[in-house]
């Protein structure tokens, strides 16, 4: 449980905080996890982004709450309850990420762990950066935290851009 | 090896070229009486020297430039020096005048007393050489040197040798000038005397070879002493080189390799404290790193505690609402219960009901038959009257006869009325628990979603406690593990509840339909039996006023169709009646189904709640165990963390000193290599002069040019 899942591999084991999202069972490293709350009521902020819902006070810290399907699936699937909110730390920020549902504590083994190939890597797919192998269950889809938290500030950005291009 | 100060060295070496000076100006002195003893006169010449030398000496001592003592045997060593050179110059004299005696002029006695002067001086530079051949020979006496610093010696030799190179190349110049003047003045006097060539020629030769013969004589004197003196050295040189070989190269070399010893130690001792020092740092590294752990271990532990009694709390909750839970489901079974006992007396009212009904249908069926007999009778009346009053008391009988059953039967659906009212009641209150189950469950099912949340936080905290959190992640799962159960239990017990609810509904939805048919079977009944009762009135009125009744055949027969017509009625109330009641008991039993099965559910749901409040019972006992671990690891971690702090100081101290030691390391390293340089700017200053000993110096050369 090191900077990143990828560099995590090199070891026995590593822990990953599981939750489902969208019928997905996604994971994080259980370092970066501070805490899974019950999403609480959220401040919503004027101004902000699609993905940032809005604020929570966590024992007096102030925290974003970015809605993870917005940032990941967006379309298809209909948004889920998102009644847990994992807050997690990447560069050295503290976000909450709405999810469906946390699901348990996994310990994968390094053999289990597979890299994400560098095809969908190269080709800008790089917020999830390896892939747990489960027997006879779909795989966890481990997320890079500092790929989402990059998309989380270019949020603003990409749609500006967006709007410029339908102006 | 002592080296004595150069003060010290200065003032000898002054000294001695004052002593020096001296002995030359003695000498000089000396030769000038010398001169004028032969210009006078031989006799009076000498005893002119000997009184100038008294002079001379008594003068000096009187004057007291040097004790006598410290010159040592320089009175013995001049007077010798004085008997040498007069007793060279007298003999130079005497066979000069001898050879070349004649009569010859003033001037030319001044010219041969200037050539004898020239040779008496030479004599005398020659003396003063050999002197300080001698003087020179003697410093280097190993004897008398023993102790000194004879390197410094050997070094201020080279200087005295050169300057007595050149005495000795100037007096033999002078020595050449003066025989060579004294030979052309001999070979002017001879060829002035009419001598022929032969005679000259062999004068010239004896003067020569005599000369030569003087010469080579104090020039052996010399080449002696000197090869004495440089074979002292030699001994000397060769004795200091061996002293150095022996004492002082092993001294050195011992000097040296402790040295490099020294050098070698201090380079492991920096190593070592390099090494030292960078495990400290290492250590303190760890330690620090440890602490920030053990801190971060020691939040963990706390939080995990706030959360644990937080989760406690709510564990508390669940059980307290397991608690209200497992008496709201007490009482919906014993309400389940009593209501299957409700039902069961209604079936059994039902059933005797059901046969009421059926006799009252029967009796219906009789009552009209009768009342069609009696119509058919009362039509026939007329035909026969006398008939008429038994047929009216028959009427009388059948209709009280009916009359009382329908009493029975609106008793028997007032019975049914109100058991089915209280069974509706029953299921309502049934319904209305359910419902309050069902939030209880909700209740529990949100206390065991947040207790799977706080078990799933828990396993975090214990992940990232590492080490430490390990055997707490274990009671973490299991507290998930349990509230997983809870839940998956809930949800079956919410799934009985709502089959029991969805059953009552329909048992309540039948029961309202049997409500219906009954009521409306008692009006009907009700309405009959009044009727009955009209009609028996009729037939009592009908005894005592058969006339009348007769008389009245029309309104009797009015009546007659009434009442058949009411008892038609009657019978299709008491036919539909029958239908509601086999409707009803469809309902009934449905409802009884129903109730059955929510008593089956309720038991299977108390069971549950008995199963769901034994793992919250645990999960509490996990729960306060956990909690009391994490206290504990709380506790331990906090000593550990004060134990890491006071490491970490104790460390800090630890590479204080060390920097301090490699302070004093640096400066034992500079100290050593001053010494290094010292020692050898030492092996330097000590080495050459050694070399120069061995080789043939300056001395030797000297004495190489002499004979």
């Amino acid at each position: 449980m090191n900077e990143s899942a990828s560099t995590s591999t090199a070891h026995v084991s590593v822990d990953l905080a599981c939750f489902e999202l969208a019928g997905q069972i996604y994971a994080v490293p259980i370092a970066r996890v501070r805490e899974i709350l019950t999403t609480p009521r959220l401040t919503p902020l004027p101004d902000a982004p699609e993905v940032i819902e809005g604020l929570i006070d966590l024992r007096g810290t102030l925290i974003p709450v970015v809605d993870l399907w917005k940032l990941l699936v967006r379309d298809g699937t209909p948004a889920g309850p998102r009644n847990r909110t994992v807050v997690v730390e990447a560069r050295g920020l503290v976000v909450g990420f709405r999810v469906d549902r946390a699901t348990q504590v996994v310990a994968a083994t390094a053999d289990a762990i597979e890299t994400i190939p560098e095809l969908t890597r190269e080709a800008g797919c790089a917020v999830v950066g390896a892939v747990v192998r489960r027997k006879d269950r779909s795989p966890i889809l481990v997320l890079e935290l500092d790929v989402l938290i990059d998309r989380v500030i270019g949020s603003r950005k990409s749609a500006m851009t967006r709007d410029e291009v339908a102006a | 090896m002592r080296v004595r100060p150069p003060a010290v060295v200065a003032a000898e070496l002054m000294d001695r070229i004052r002593r020096e000076q001296l002995e030359a100006s003695l000498a000089s002195g000396l030769a000038a009486s010398i001169h004028l003893a032969f210009v006078v006169g031989i006799v009076r010449g000498s005893i002119v020297f000997v009184a100038a030398s008294v002079l001379v000496v008594a003068l000096w001592r009187f004057l007291g430039r040097f004790e006598p003592t410290e010159l040592g045997g320089l009175p013995r060593r001049m007077a010798r020096a004085v008997f040498m050179g007069s007793l060279l110059s007298l003999g130079v004299a005497i066979l000069g005048v001898e050879t070349f005696h004649t009569d010859a002029g003033l001037s030319l006695a001044t010219g041969r007393s200037v050539g004898v002067a020239g040779v008496v001086y030479s004599s005398l530079g020659a003396v003063v050489v050999f002197h300080r051949t001698r003087l020179l020979c003697h410093r280097f006496d190993p004897d008398r040197r023993r102790g000194d610093g004879s390197i410094v010696d050997l070094e201020r030799m080279e200087p005295w040798a050169k300057s007595l190179s050149r005495e000795v190349r100037a007096v033999v110049a002078g020595s050449a000038l003066a025989v060579a003047w004294l030979l052309g003045d001999g070979v002017v006097q001879a060829l002035a005397q009419g001598w022929g060539p032969v005679r000259i020629t062999a004068a010239a030769v004896l003067f020569a070879s005599g000369c030569l013969w003087l010469t080579s004589l104090l020039s052996r004197a010399i080449a002696a002493e000197l090869k004495n003196a440089i074979a002292d050295l030699r001994a000397e040189a060769a004795g200091v080189e061996a002293r150095m070989a022996d004492g002082l190269t092993a001294e050195i070399d011992a000097l040296g390799a402790g040295m490099r010893r020294g050098d070698e130690l201090t380079r492991t001792l920096t190593h070592e404290r390099d090494q030292q020092s960078i495990e400290y740092a290492h250590v303190e590294r760890l330690v620090r790193g440890l602490g920030a752990r053990m801190e971060t271990s020691i939040h963990g532990a706390g939080e995990l505690v706030t959360r644990l009694e937080s989760s406690r709390r709510a564990t508390g909750i669940a059980v307290l609402g397991g608690e209200a839970f497992d008496r709201h489901a007490r009482e919906l079974e014993t309400e389940a219960e009593a209501s299957a006992h409700w039902l069961e007396s209604l079936e059994r009212t039902d059933r005797g009901f059901g046969a009421s009904v059926e006799r009252i249908s029967a009796a219906a069926r009789e009552t009209r038959g009768g009342l069609a007999e009696l119509a058919q009778a009362m039509r026939g009346v007329d035909t026969a009257p006398g008939s008429t009053t038994e047929f009216a008391r028959g009427v009388l009988a059948k209709a009280e006869i009916g009359r009382a059953k329908f009493a029975a039967t609106v008793a028997g659906i007032e019975a049914i009325r109100s058991a089915t009212e209280t069974a509706e009641l029953v299921i309502r209150g049934l319904g209305a628990r359910t419902q309050e189950i069902g939030g209880i469950l909700d209740v529990i099912d949100d206390v065991g979603d947040q207790t799977s949340l706080l078990a799933l936080n828990a396993a975090i905290i214990a992940a990232q406690a590492g080490e430490h959190g390990r055997a707490f992640s274990v009671v973490a799962d299991e507290i998930r593990d349990l509230a997983d159960r809870v839940l998956v239990s809930t949800k079956e017990i919410g799934g009985l509840i709502r089959a029991v609810q969805s059953e009552s509904e329909r048992a309540i939805d039948a029961i309202e339909a049997g409500s219906g048919s009954v009521s409306m079977g008692f009006t009907l009944s009700t309405e009959a039996g009044r009727t009955l009762d009209e009609i028996a009135e009729i037939a009592r009125e009908t005894g005592p006023r058969f006339e009348t009744f007769v008389a009245s055949a029309g309104s009797r027969e009015t009546a007659l169709q009434h009442a058949v017509e009411l008892a038609g009625n009657v019978d299709a109330a008491v036919a539909e009646l029958a239908v509601a009641s086999r409707s009803r008991e469809g309902a009934r039993e449905g409802a009884l189904r129903g109730v059955r099965s929510l008593r089956g559910a309720a038991g299977e749901l108390r069971a549950s709640v008995r199963a769901h409040a034994a793992q919250l019972a645990h999960i509490d006992g996990d729960l306060g165990a956990a909690f009391d671990d994490a206290r504990s690891i709380g506790v331990v971690l906090g000593d550990q963390g004060q134990g890491c702090f006071e490491l970490a100081r104790v460390i800090e101290v630890g590479a204080e000193r060390l920097q301090s030691l490699r302070a004093v390391d640096e400066e034992l390293a500079v100290a050593q290599s001053s010494v290094r340089a010292q020692v050898e700017a030492l092996l330097s200053a000590s080495r050459p002069p050694a070399g120069k000993m061995t080789s043939p110096g300056p001395l030797a050369r000297t004495t190489g040019e002499r004979p």
